[in-house]
Formats: structure tokens, sequence, C-alpha cells
């Protein structure tokens, strides 16, 4: 059993990897009902940012923040040219969202080539606990993750702007008539979401290698993870995403790794035959 | 004497303004739908300064759609309105900013906000060492919403959520309230509750009211004056003693 609580660290780092790839998607996914195709090019482009910037020399910590500030502005120039002419139009914004997504991979390609980009470690070595030594760089994934849900918990459930962009998600018109200017939200909302997942791009870029296609990969696990978790539950992402990449990970020690994805996407499909809403969401009158 | 106004071609249209004082909120030849259908045709009406006014009618002559065209959540198709003396912005949270409150058929309170929360989500524009006293001066309305502030609203029964809804709108310290059925699917005794509270409102904070009422009793009661729609007109207003048993056996009586 030696192999267990390598895999419980294991599970728990790939869920914080996870969750920060998921964070951006249940703020738009789950307050504004916006499937967003790009999501995987925000995590590019976040990634993308931070080679970049760690390219000019900037330390790793103002490349993520700056990698967040650039996705976040992006997204929110999207929100505006694009998406706000969709809203509650799922099929419409199905294809804007993937045509923003194919759009962003060909820039990528013409300005940085296919040609694969790596970004260093900003932090070396391991640590140890016990006897088990996991890289560093792990722990500092995990610690943002705590910060990120932490950050979005906070935002959403204490500042005016959260509540604002909570009531435009129950009722937008009611909102509208108590005086929020939901298109101004809408955009913040999508910009945010769009940041955070250029954020997660930042954070997973010195474990991954950058190149424009990269973002595809994260989109399936990020959506499964959020419907998983119910779509507007914050703590319900990390929850699924604790669950999902720990069973991956345990499950994995025991037996191959694809038979344990079968295996955890079986349990995703029942999951959502029982739980439609998803497994943390709460029940509305 | 109520009065039936009449264009060229014999339709009813509004009246002019009354003289129970200064207007605040004036509607000219309002015509508005929805998609490519035209609802309201040539609706004109003024509210007075401190007064309440019931938009009476049968189901589906257009009560609704006037109090969404003022909210600016229907389109204006032709005509104008105008809030003292300014015409109304185009945007719903807008036409809010410029002081008109609205309580919608069904109250649309935020069902996964605590009463707190929802009430202070009326009040995100005030000044913020302010909101307290005005919770505090809508809860002296309220004071059964006192001892669950702290519930969800999506808990509370139809006739706390309407309060609710209420007090919430007058959180945005509105100039001009619009109550779409405050009484529809609400026991008698909080309707009797309801009608303290409008009684105090108009007492105390003397706001102009327009309120869409199935319950005539409750209208009769309340309003000063009236106007009855039908077909997306006002064929008849006038001050509500005026409101003749003719009156509704016409208008009104399915």
């Amino acid at each position: 059993m030696a192999i267990l609580p390598i895999q419980l660290m294991n599970g728990l780092f790939a869920a914080s990897v996870l969750l920060l790839v998921s964070i951006g998607m249940v703020v738009i996914f789950g307050n504004m009902n916006v499937v967003n195709l790009a999501h995987g090019e925000f995590i590019m482009a976040g990634a993308y940012t931070a080679w970049g910037l760690c390219e000019l020399g900037l330390p790793f910590s103002l490349s993520v923040i700056g990698a967040f500030a650039l996705t976040a502005i992006l997204g929110a120039l999207c929100e505006r040219l694009v998406i706000k002419r969709f809203y509650a139009r799922l099929e419409e914004t199905l294809l804007a969202t993937y045509a923003i997504s194919v759009i962003m991979t060909q820039i990528a390609r013409l300005l940085f080539s296919s040609m694969k980009k790596l970004v260093p470690l900003p932090v070396s070595g391991g640590l140890s606990i016990g006897s088990l030594v996991f890289p560093a760089y792990n722990f500092v994934v995990i610690a943002v993750a705590v910060f990120v849900v932490l950050f979005v918990c906070v935002l959403f459930y204490k500042t005016g702007l959260g509540k604002k962009i909570r009531a435009i998600r129950q009722n937008r018109q009611m909102a509208q008539c108590l005086g929020i200017n939901t298109a101004v939200t809408d955009t913040i909302s999508f910009g945010l979401g769009c940041g955070l997942a250029g954020l997660a791009g930042a954070i997973i870029a010195p474990l991954k290698i950058v190149y424009p296609a990269m973002g595809s990969a994260y989109l399936m696990d990020s959506f499964s993870t959020v419907v998983v978790g119910g779509v507007d539950s914050f703590v319900g992402t990390a929850m699924a995403s604790g669950l999902i990449s720990e069973s991956t990970s345990v499950l994995g020690g025991f037996m191959s790794e694809i038979y344990a994805q079968i295996i955890v996407l079986i349990g995703i499909i029942l999951v959502l035959r029982f739980r439609p809403n998803g497994l943390f969401s709460k029940e509305k009158r | 004497m109520a009065t039936v106004m009449k264009n060229a071609d014999g339709a009813a249209v509004g009246t002019a303004v009354s003289k129970t004082g200064r207007p605040v909120l004036v509607a000219t030849d309002v015509s508005s739908g929805y998609g490519s259908g035209r609802v309201l045709q040539g609706v004109s009406f003024h509210v007075s300064a401190g007064e309440i006014v019931a938009l009476i009618g049968r189901n589906g002559v257009g009560k609704t759609t006037l109090l969404r065209t003022v909210m600016a959540l229907n389109r204006l198709d032709d005509g104008e309105i105008s809030l003292f003396g300014l015409p109304l912005p185009k945007a719903t949270h807008a036409v809010s900013e410029a002081g008109i409150a609205y309580v919608p058929q069904g109250r649309d309170i935020f069902s996964e906000f605590t009463v707190r929360e929802n009430l202070l989500m009326g009040a995100h524009a005030s000044k913020k060492k302010e909101i307290p006293a005005i919770l505090e001066r809508i809860l002296t309305y309220f004071p059964a919403l006192r001892s669950h502030l702290n519930r969800c609203g999506g808990v509370l029964s139809g006739g706390q959520q309407q309060q609710l809804a209420i007090g919430r709108a007058l959180m945005t310290t509105p100039r001009l309230l619009l109550l779409d059925e405050p009484t529809e699917g609400i026991q008698p005794n909080i309707v009797s509750q309801i009608a303290e509270i409008l009684d105090r409102i108009r007492a105390e904070m003397k706001l102009p009211i327009i309120i869409v009422e199935q319950n005539l009793k409750f209208a009769m009661r309340h309003a000063d004056r009236f106007l009855c729609m039908q077909k997306g007109r006002i064929v008849v207003q006038g001050k509500i003693d005026e409101l003749t048993d003719a009156i509704i056996g016409k208008y009104l009586k399915v």
C-alpha cells in the first residue's frame, strides 16, 4: 500500500490543475449560460503570454498576472464584439465560441508557428512529506488553485460585483429593473472567466509544452468537471476536480491508466444520469 | 365624471392631464408589443405626484405590457414616455436609475439570495453609508421581513415574497412605483397587510404608484384614479369613485 500516498498526492496535484483549468468555465457557463468552446484557447493564450513575458525577462509571478490580465481583456473584447449578440441562443453561442477558438488557434500559429515553446519551472527541487519527495512546483500549483477558489468565492459571495453577477444569473430582467447594468456586468464576467482560463494556462505552462492546439485537450476535461460539480458551484467544481482526479490517480496505481480513465468516465456518465444538475448543486424551489 | 376619449375614427384614446398635480410620468401615443405583434396602440396617460392610479381591464388587454414598456423591458415602437419632463432612457437599468421601480407579476425575487441580500440588491446604487438607514426604513414598513432577514428568499411564502418584492423596489428610493397584480395568489389576511403598507407608503412617502389590479375592491380602496384598458388602448379613465357598475360591466366583466 506504499503506493497509495503517492497516488493520493499525485491526485491532489492533478485535481488542482483540473480545478484551475475549470474555474473560468464555471464563471462563464454557470453564470452566463454560455458554453465557451474557446475556453481551451484562452488557456493557450495564457500559456503563450506567460512564455512571452518570461522570455522578456519578467519573473514568473508577474507573467502569471500578465497572462490573467491579457486574457481577461481579450475575453472582454470577444464578449463586446461577438458573444453579447447571442445570449440565450445556445446554438449561436456554440458556433460563435467555436469560431473564436479556431481564430485564436490560427493566430497563435501565425504568430508563433507550430514550434513548441517551453516555460522554465519557476521553482525547482522537491519537497518531502515523510519519506516521499514531490516536485516543489506541484505545491505551488496546489496553493494557487486553493487561492483561486477562495478568490472567486469571496468575489462572488462577498462583493457587490459578485452579487450582481449572481442576481443576473437568477433573473436578468429583474436585475435590470433594480438598476444593474447587465451589459457591463456580462462583459466583466466573461472577461473574468477568460482571465481565469489564461491564469490556468500560465500556471500549467511550465509543466507542459506550449503550442497552438494545446487548449483543446482541456476543454472536455473542464466541461465534464463543471457539469459533474454543478455548473454554478465553485465548491462543487473543486469537489468534482478532486473526485475525478483522485479516482483516476488512485485507480491508475492499481491498473492501466487507460482503464482508470474509462472507469472514471463511466462514473461521470452515471452521475449525469442520476444527478443531471451535478453532484453538488443545490436543490431549488 | 369618467371620460371616454375617442379619436376621429371613433376609437378610444387617453385623456389630457388631470388637475390633481404636477405630472410625474406622461405617456403620449405609446405603441408597443412583442415581436411583430402590437399590443399597445396609441396609449396616452399621465400620473401626477402622490397619486395612485389603478390600471384595470380584462386579461390580455395590455396592462402588463404597458408597465413593461415604461420599464423599457418591451421596446417602444411609437410615442413618448417622460418622467418629470425628461424622456425615459431606453435601457431598463437606466429607467430604474431615473427613479422608476417595478414589482412584476409573480414577484421575481432572487430565490437564492437571503431576504437581506434581496433588499440590499435594491440599494446597490445607493451610497454605502446611507444603506443601513434605507434598510431600516423599509423594514418599518415590512416588520414581517425583519425576522426572516437571513432566510433564503425562495423559501418564503407567497405573501412574504410579495412584501419582499415591494420592499426591494422601495430600497431603490424610487420616484414612481409600478405594481403588477400585488394581490394575485395572496391569502386575504396578507392582502390586508399589503393594503395597510400601501396606505402608509402613500401617507408617508407621497410616492406615486401605478397599480395593475384584477382585485377591484382593492383597487377601489386605494387608487385615486383608474385607467381602464381594452384591446391595447385606454378606453375610459377618471377618478376612482367614477368607476361605475356600467363601466365594470362593459369593460371588466368576462
